[in-house]
């Protein structure tokens, strides 16, 4: 890297996830300087090719993507039955992907909006890139619903609209509940990353070597110039969707969870499902992170701006909601056991060795074994360990999902209903594709938006803050 | 083409397309050809250009003067009928015959269409009821794969011909035959009730002097004519009157399902069950008692009072109990003729205990028991059942006995047999078989198809072109009994005018107007100036026009007409040939390597006349609860033996006699360990795209000397997998589940003796205040729908399963949906096994249809608002508002939400996975039987029962226009129509006079799940109450199975 070195600064290598009392923690390595952090997050955009790796990552997951929006078109020209989806289990693979995706949607919402009112400035290397997972998981849940009713060209009469028919939807469902607090969270995430990317847009813009480039970056920079008036409004805009979004991450995840538990099939109907949804959305999201940012930092050079500190406090929230869910799911057994209902016992017991065993044991293994190594140190700060924790996470928490959709409605309350899912390979096939899709917007996000705020990050360099103890490590 | 004259051309858009069509080149051609042999061109056509083709054809008809068109037919509504409103259903009596024993049906008929066949109130058989059969009858009429026109044999099979050729080549063959007195000809005819079929046989038979006559019937009462020959000194038929009955010993008789007569004998059963009157509330004092010795687990087995009350034995086995019986009553001083002896100990697992118990039951109950016997038992079964009836003094109180004209000299097996012979040794030039399908169900050993092929002529009327029709030189299709005039008798002999509903829709004619057409054929009339109306006003003496006809028409049988019951002395000679009966197939040892296989018409199929019946095949079994196939059943210690596993449906390889056949293998609790049952009537791969691929054949196992049974069979497994299509326990069952399962079902399905309900009529069953946090809606007002369930009276027919299905439009999803566990059925019988271990279970029954909960966990989850509840206590179902999120499917807890997960209502089960625009609409023809009033439901939306809504809604207008309340008994839902128990009454719950709130006053009615949800179901349940012998109740101590 030939950079003007005009501060000596850590080396890019430097161990900074010690804790020290004195000096604020280094959240940049190597040259800590504003241009230098411009310049390593433009040049990903305004360079005139991606890294090699990005090439075929794209076309396998535009091919899954492509693939996902073939079996949309499939299954809605033919019928729902193109699913493994049954009497008695109505819902199916399309839920558990939807359910999975929201919850991995929380975790940008929570780093973006609730670290910046908690004040934590670590956060300012990971927000982007973690409200753009929140984003595109958001668009990944949000067709799900959609596409998986029995009529989707009939979906929109979920929404509270006048119509002739003199209808009005039905706002004791759950289902209602759900459609408007996904529909709030997309429309508040899209508007809280949009804007948090404002004035780096602006910087693209007057960095622009060309036209098309000066004209885009333009228009989506709104006309920000970065006067003293603009960073007022601006900030404080930023804090009041930042509350709305906090409320919204603590309250989508409870709604979601109320499509189970207001219903009343052992093993759905539970008061626990709000927390648990929401810690176990938050946990998901965490782990996406976890699992995402090594390879984006090596990809793009990115290892100045989101240092081992970051990941390293990733893996240590990642570790602490996989506590509390394994915590919730302790309780939950327990809770079964002592309602004293044969029904409540008899659902937990089947999802242990029941037909669907494997999936409640991988949740427990997954979620609440696994991410324990996260303890250690050495774990954390280990690449190698601790985003392959982050994978695990994320397949035991599609697992828990199987395992409260699947496990107990197939076997609920008559015997003579009971009856297994299958899921066909129309399934798996859009399973896949969501990944593929997920991926494709995250990649095209990676090589065509500043994937770290620079702005952000310049405000937490020491520079910006001269009365503070210099950093530790910070040479003079 | 006159056949079609029923379809409703009203509407512009007809009139208007006439002229644009009257012109086309194609249409000009399609008058030119009179007989458009080539139906199939214009079936396939859209339902709209149907329609115009028909409309045009008619009216150009008309103009032209067309002297073609029978006069009586044609019916166009032009002017419309005094009295008649289109789309208001007409009902009309007929009748319908199945193995020689007579219905009386009611049809329904909306602007020409017979929709729907329920029983006829007034018909002493029917009393209302009907059968699956008689239910599901109405869709053959509609059934696209039914035989369209006349085939003739040519170079390449079978061609399409007409009943012009037929006709001409008849005047031909008939006339040379006719020269030689019949020489030659052979008839082979079903068994028949028809007094018209039997008096143009017997035209026939002058006409052709030297004819043979043979009749063959897969499923035949051989064995009963041979007992009472024995017993009595000639061939009777026994109909046993259970409604007098206290103590009922069944021998092998499935009396409750698939029996010609089972609606009779199911009703008169159960009066001795209904523990409360629903007009009066009053309680019974008393109760029947039914003990069932069988070969197989049947519906009836599982009415038997415990587990000791049924005794599992291999088929063989029952005549060696029977005797037991007929022994017992002898020591105990009873005039019971000379019996051979038992031969040393009683063979497991017939015990001494409950032998003796049987027969101080009977002997206490002379004159008001009855022993009855199966129809695939053996003769001397038939014999001791007599004998044991006559000695207690049954004859003509509890059994009665008729002398149906004896249409056959000989056995069914017998007649097919000389058939088979005579045609190997070239006697017969003219083979004519009516209504029959021999090469399918004629005994293996026969060979039929061989012998059929070297017939000169072979001439064959049926429904289909069948197995038989496919070596067959002529085919002519056969008319429905909906579309054709006859005549019926029912068990005592009460005639019946079987009136057609529709003209032919494919110009088939029925057997007598086919023999009318053969004699005139044979005299040189081109054309037969006696139509089938004719034969039947001669035959019944009557005519049109008439008081008495009219009165028969509309009562749907002829007054008086039948015949006195017999009461008939033992024959003195019968303690001689008891013995040799009884030696006749001695007892073989069974063991693994030497089985007995039983065959056994199928609950479904029948003998499988049924097999392309949608309906019928998609029903699950009472028992197996499997659709679309038949499988061995096999016990589960022989399955273990073997090492056949619940995990694993596997092809079995059974052999017996020298023939082998690989079918799937059912695990049946309750079986007798070394007997497997086979049900007849499936395999028929080349009849219709409905049977196509359903089941395995077991015709080709049976041979005349075991028409029944046979021991000497082996089993070898193939390791091959099979997949099975079960309604309930679609898959392994971990020991877990069965426990829960095993706990739960006292919840879900309440029992107790008899002695405990009179010590306790609320069962032990506190009423649960329900407890609610808020306020619940009160439904104190209007009308308040509900419906009584009586567990005790159940029997697990199906009937209400297929009437619910025909009534509502409910489309067949096709086996490997039901696999896959969308079958659409609103209303099923779940069916659970009780007891200790599987060698002796009891089985339980329980039709689960909507609850129509008041508290109902679907509505308030709908996200739109398709669901809802009425002012009068109905869940209803908006089909246009819902979107299908399935959320209301999944929180009911009962289950009996049915989603559309395709368009099953278009293009055919073999292409639901096809996009929706590159099928094709609904078949016209299949489109023919749907009830009008209730919509055909699309893709994606949820169904459900709402006690048959559309009847609620006709009761309420006419009530209303008449200024008065409904009455009850004035709705009734289509399950509760069809039910020859009355199991299932609906009415108003709050009316006290309603016959439901009479049973919802019962203490020991409940709701299923009620205690635990508070759903306040309005379908609840009478517990099922059984009344064992007070000697035979310690169930729970005793030693359950033999080893």
């Amino acid at each position: 890297m030939t950079l003007a070195v005009n501060e000596v600064s850590v080396p890019v290598d430097f161990d900074n996830t010690g804790e020290d009392i004195i000096h604020p923690p280094v959240l940049m390595t190597g040259e800590a300087s504003y241009k230098r952090v411009t310049t390593l997050v433009s040049r990903i955009i305004e360079a005139p090719k991606a890294p090699a790796i990005w090439y075929p990552c794209f076309f396998l997951s535009a091919g899954l993507a492509g693939l996902l929006f073939a079996l949309i078109g499939y299954e809605v020209f033919t019928g729902v039955g193109v699913w493994g989806n049954n009497s008695p289990q109505g819902w199916g693979f399309p839920i558990i992907n939807f359910v999975f995706w929201v919850g991995i949607a929380h975790a940008g919402t929570l780093i973006s909006a609730i670290l910046l009112l908690f004040r934590q400035k670590w956060r300012t290397g990971i927000n982007r890139f973690a409200e753009a997972t929140t984003v595109f998981a958001v668009v990944c849940a949000g067709i799900f619903p959609g596409i998986h009713v029995g009529r989707p060209w009939f979906a929109y009469w979920l929404a509270p609209y006048p119509n002739i028919m003199g209808d009005w939807p039905n706002f004791y469902s759950p289902l209602l509940w759900d459609a408007l607090a996904v529909g709030t969270y997309t429309t508040v995430s899209v508007l809280f990353w949009y804007l948090g990317m404002i004035p780096d847009l602006a910087t693209l813009r007057d960095r622009a070597t060309t036209r098309f480039r000066h004209t885009v970056f333009g228009i989506l920079s709104m006309g920000w110039r970065g006067s003293a008036r603009h960073w007022k409004i601006y900030d404080r805009a930023l804090l009041v969707i930042a509350g709305l979004a906090t409320c919204l991450v603590m309250g989508v995840s409870s709604t979601v969870s109320t499509d189970f538990a207001v219903s009343q099939i052992p093993g759905w109907h539970e008061t626990i499902f709000p927390p648990l949804f929401t810690v176990g959305a938050i946990f998901s999201g965490f782990a996406t992170i976890l699992f995402l940012a090594y390879p984006v930092r090596a990809i793009f050079g990115l290892k100045s701006l989101i240092t081992d500190r970051h990941l390293d406090n990733v893996a240590k929230i990642t570790l602490f909601m996989a506590s509390i869910v394994f915590y919730i799911y302790l309780i939950e057994f327990f809770t079964a056991y002592y309602s004293g209902s044969t029904m409540e016992r008899y659902v937990y017991l089947n999802w242990m060795f029941g037909p669907y065993w494997w999936a409640a044991w991988a949740m427990l293994v997954f979620n609440g074994v696994i991410p324990q190594v996260l303890w250690f140190k050495k774990a954390r700060k280990t690449w190698w360990i601790a985003a392959p924790v982050g994978l695990f996470c994320l397949a035991g928490m599609w697992c828990e999902r199987f395992v409260i959709i699947i496990s107990s409605i197939t076997h609920d309350f008559l015997p003579s209903s009971w009856h297994h899912f299958v899921p066909t390979w129309v399934d798996y096939g859009m399973l896949a594709g969501s990944f593929g899709l997920f991926f494709t917007l995250f990649l095209l996000f990676c090589r065509f938006v500043p994937v770290v705020a620079m702005y952000e990050v310049k405000s937490i360099l020491p520079q910006s803050h001269v009365h503070l103890p210099k950093a530790a490590g910070e040479k003079k | 083409m006159s056949s079609l004259s029923d379809q409703n051309l009203t509407g512009k858009e007809y009139w208007r397309s006439l002229n644009e069509l009257a012109d086309t080149p194609e249409f000009k051609e399609f008058v030119r050809r009179e007989f458009p042999n080539r139906a199939s061109e214009w079936m396939n056509a859209d339902r709209r250009r149907f329609l115009k083709i028909m409309g045009a054809s008619f009216a150009l008809a008309g103009l032209a003067g067309c002297r073609r068109w029978p006069a009586e037919t044609l019916a166009p509504y032009a002017h419309r009928p005094a009295n008649r409103d289109p789309g208001t259903p007409v009902y009309y009596a007929t009748g319908m015959d199945i193995g020689g024993i007579g219905q009386g049906m009611l049809v329904t008929s909306v602007d020409g269409r017979p929709i729907k066949v329920d029983g006829n109130p007034t018909h002493p058989l029917n009393k209302g009821a009907s059968d699956l059969y008689g239910q599901a009858s109405v869709l053959g009429v509609y059934d696209p794969d039914r035989s369209r026109t006349v085939m003739r044999k040519g170079k390449a099979g079978l061609e399409q011909s007409s009943w012009e050729n037929f006709s001409a080549a008849w005047r031909q063959i008939g006339g040379e035959l006719k020269n030689n007195q019949g020489k030659g000809l052979a008839i082979l005819t079903g068994a028949s009730s028809s007094p018209s079929v039997e008096a143009m046989l017997k035209r026939t038979a002058n006409e052709f002097p030297a004819a043979r006559f043979y009749q063959y019937e897969a499923i035949s009462c051989d064995n009963e004519r041979a007992g009472t020959t024995i017993a009595f000194g000639e061939p009777l038929r026994a109909v046993p009157q259970l409604g007098k009955a206290r103590v009922i010993v069944s021998l092998d008789f499935d009396f409750v399902v698939g029996d010609p007569l089972s609606v009779k004998l199911a009703r008169d059963f159960s009066a001795g069950r209904q523990l409360t009157n629903p007009v009066t509330g009053e309680n019974a004092t008393e109760m029947n008692r039914l003990y069932v010795i069988e070969s197989t687990f049947t519906a009836t087995g599982s009415l038997a009072e415990n587990t000791l009350h049924r005794i599992p034995v291999p088929a063989q086995d029952v005549a060696v109990a029977a005797l037991a019986i007929a022994t017992g009553l002898k020591k105990h001083g009873l005039d019971v003729p000379e019996l051979p002896g038992l031969g040393g100990a009683i063979p497991e697992p017939i015990r001494q205990k409950v032998i003796d118990a049987i027969v101080a039951d009977l002997l206490a109950h002379r004159g008001q028991c009855v022993v009855i016997a199966g129809s695939q038992q053996s003769p001397a079964v038939h014999t001791l059942a007599a004998v044991i009836n006559s000695a207690l003094g049954n004859t003509g109180k509890t059994v009665d006995y008729y002398r149906p004209p004896a249409t056959n000299d000989s056995t069914d097996g017998q007649s097919i047999t000389n058939l088979t012979t005579a045609l190997r040794n070239k006697e017969i030039s003219t083979l004519v078989m009516l209504d029959v399908n021999p090469v399918y169900n004629a005994p293996a050993d026969l060979d039929f198809a061989s012998a059929l092929a070297g017939v000169p002529q072979s001439i064959q009327l049926a429904n289909y072109v069948d197995e038989t029709a496919r070596l067959c030189t002529w085919h002519l299709p056969a008319a429905h009994y909906l579309e054709s005039w006859g005549d019926i008798r029912t068990f005592d002999g009460t005639a019946s005018i079987v009136q057609p509903m529709i003209e032919p829709i494919f110009g088939g004619k029925s057997v007598i107007e086919t023999l009318a057409m053969l004699l005139a054929g044979a005299a040189g009339q081109a054309k037969t100036k006696t139509s089938g109306y004719e034969i039947v006003q001669q035959t019944l003496g009557l005519k049109a026009g008439q008081w008495k006809w009219k009165k028969a028409l509309f009562d749907g049988y002829v007054e008086n007409s039948g015949w006195s019951a017999l009461t008939p002395v033992l024959a003195s000679r019968i303690a001689h040939v008891l013995p040799q009966v009884m030696d006749a197939r001695p007892r073989a040892e069974l063991s693994v390597g030497n089985l007995e296989v039983v065959f056994r018409p199928d609950n479904k199929m029948y003998d499988g006349r049924y097999a392309n019946n949608g309906w019928l095949q998609e029903l699950p079994d009472p028992m197996t609860r499997l659709t679309w196939d038949n499988a061995a059943v096999i016990s589960p210690k022989l399955a273990k033996t073997l090492g056949l596993t619940f995990h694993k449906t596997e092809l079995i390889s059974i052999t017996v006699g020298g023939k082998t056949l690989k079918m799937p293998a059912y695990i049946m609790p309750g079986q007798p360990e070394f007997s497997i049952s086979l049900p007849l009537g499936y395999g028929r791969s080349e009849v219709g795209s409905v049977a196509d691929g359903a089941g395995f054949n077991v015709y080709t196992l049976r041979t005349t000397a075991a028409m029944n049974f046979q021991a000497g069979a082996t089993v070898k497994l193939t390791g091959e997998h099979y997949e099975l299509a079960n309604t309930q326990d679609h898959f392994a069952i971990s020991t877990l589940s069965q426990e829960t399962v095993a706990a739960r079902i006292p919840d879900l399905i309440h029992q107790a003796t008899f002695a405990e309900l009179q010590k306790d009529p609320s069962l032990g069953h506190k009423k649960a205040k329900a407890v609610s946090l808020w306020e619940m809606h009160h439904y104190d007002t209007g009308y308040q729908w509900a419906m009584a369930v009586d567990l005790t009276t159940c029997t697990s027919c199906s009937a209400c399963v297929v009437a619910c299905q025909a009534e509502n439009n409910i489309p067949i999803v096709g086996k490997q949906q039901v696999i896959n566990g969308r079958e659409m059925q609103w209303l099923r019988i779940d069916r659970y096994f009780r007891g200790p271990d599987a060698i002796s279970p009891e089985a339980v029954h329980e039709p689960i249809l909507c609850m129509q909960c008041e508290n109902a966990p679907c509505e308030a989850v709908c996200p739109v608002g398709a669901t809802s509840h009425s002012a009068d206590g109905l869940n209803m179902m908006t089909y246009n508002r819902c979107i299908g999120t399935r959320y209301c499917a999944n929180n009911c807890p009962y289950k009996v939400r049915r989603f559309n997960f395709f368009d099953y209502n278009s293009g055919s089960l073999k292409n639901l996975y096809e996009p929706n625009i590159l099928r094709s609409n609904m078949n016209d023809l299949v489109a023919m039987q749907k009830n009008p009033q209730v919509s055909i439901r699309m893709r994606g939306i949820m169904e459900k029962c709402t006690y048959c809504i559309q009847r609620i809604d006709d009761a309420r207008v006419t009530a209303e226009r008449q200024n008065r309340r409904i009455r009850d008994g004035e709705i009734t839902p289509a399950c509760s129509q069809a039910c020859p128990t009355q199991a299932l009454v609906f009415g108003d719950m709050r009316d006290p006079k309603c016959r439901v709130a009479q049973l919802f006053k019962q203490p020991r009615i409940y709701g299923i799940l009620n205690d635990d949800l508070n759903t306040r179901p309005r379908t609840r349940y009478l517990p099922k109450i059984s009344n064992p012998n007070p000697s035979l109740v310690a169930m729970e101590n005793w030693p359950l199975g033999s080893q």
